[in-house]
């Protein structure tokens, strides 16, 4: 199914990530919060490949620059914003209508709970 | 499909009220209307001064961000039109100008603006609907106050969008007390504030 709807005064980004450390906070994204662009961004599509033989992985995302402290936080590994479950040796892909559109305003990090796992995003993003 | 045109034409005789205080302009036919590409103002401040999130009492006057919108004055003997769009859901916005006087008010207060009332027009095209305002070169800056809507949680998401045009103004010998019958326009945009 093809994503997206794209609302008013949005642009799509895409992006890839390889996750290897298990139970580790990794940067996906950084919003593009700082002067001028002042936005934030909401995933539309996700796509998780598990590359682990036996293992499922459950990843989860929040919102967070993990390297600038003076910008809000919001969720944790613990409590998060969304959260995927992938299968071993498989992979997940959910789309707009499937994932809440949650805004986020610094960043997306994520933990996995299983190595090697690769992580694709689709971002709508406002440039403010 | 409709668009936003520039409300006046090089030549134009207008009249701005208040007329003890500014009085009667041509549009200089030496410049053209020059169209203002879109501008964002975020009436938070990220990250350090958030709308509040709505209590169950409700909104108050009192309970509102202000913002001077400084952001979209225009230099010396310029005027310039802007449609004001919100952007953010969450949010309601009053407008005043000068800050003590709402613009957009009927017998029961000041409506609010918000996604509703002011995206959804412009997205269909309907600018005629899209509420609008007037700035005179930096002396009649409106006022802004976001009041939330969301009960959950703050925001530090609370834009406006401007676009529209400006024009350049000379100023013709025309008494101020006198009622110029070619007078094709009147805009009043207030007390001068600063």
């Amino acid at each position: 199914m093809v994503s997206t709807i794209v609302r008013p005064y949005e642009m799509t980004e895409a992006l890839t990530k390889k996750v290897t450390a298990t139970g580790t906070d990794t940067q996906v994204w950084i919003a593009p919060y700082a002067n001028p662009a002042a936005g934030r961004g909401r995933i539309i599509k996700c796509t998780i490949h598990n590359r682990h033989a036996t293992n499922p992985s459950v990843v989860t995302f929040w919102d967070q620059h993990l390297t600038n402290a003076s910008v809000p936080t919001r969720g944790a590994t613990a409590t998060p914003l969304f959260m995927v479950l992938v299968p071993a040796l498989g992979a997940t892909v959910l789309t707009e209508e499937q994932i809440p559109a949650e805004y986020y305003q610094s960043g997306i990090a994520c933990q996995i709970t299983n190595n090697d796992n690769y992580i694709f995003l689709e971002i709508a993003k406002d440039i403010g | 499909m409709p668009t936003l045109r520039n409300p006046l034409e090089s030549g134009d005789l207008i009249l701005i009220e208040p007329r003890n205080e500014y009085g009667y302009y041509f549009i200089d036919p030496r410049f053209a209307p020059r169209v203002l590409v879109d501008k964002t103002v975020n009436i938070a401040t990220r990250f350090t001064t958030p709308i509040p999130a709505l209590t169950s009492a409700g909104a108050t006057s009192g309970n509102g961000i202000d913002h001077e919108c400084t952001e979209v004055d225009v230099g010396d003997l310029e005027l310039a039109f802007y449609k004001m769009i919100v952007i953010d859901p969450d949010i309601q916005v009053q407008v005043w100008q000068p800050a003590a006087s709402m613009i957009f008010n009927d017998k029961a207060g000041g409506r609010r603006l918000a996604q509703n009332n002011t995206l959804y027009h412009a997205e269909r095209g309907d600018w005629a609907a899209v509420p609008e305002i007037w700035v005179f070169q930096d002396d009649t800056p409106v006022k802004l106050t976001a009041t939330s809507t969301n009960m959950n949680s703050d925001t530090y998401w609370a834009r406006v969008r401007f676009l529209g045009y400006k024009f350049k103004l000379f100023q013709p010998r025309i008494a101020k007390n006198v009622d110029y019958a070619q007078t094709v326009q009147t805009i009043n945009v207030g007390a001068r504030q600063s």
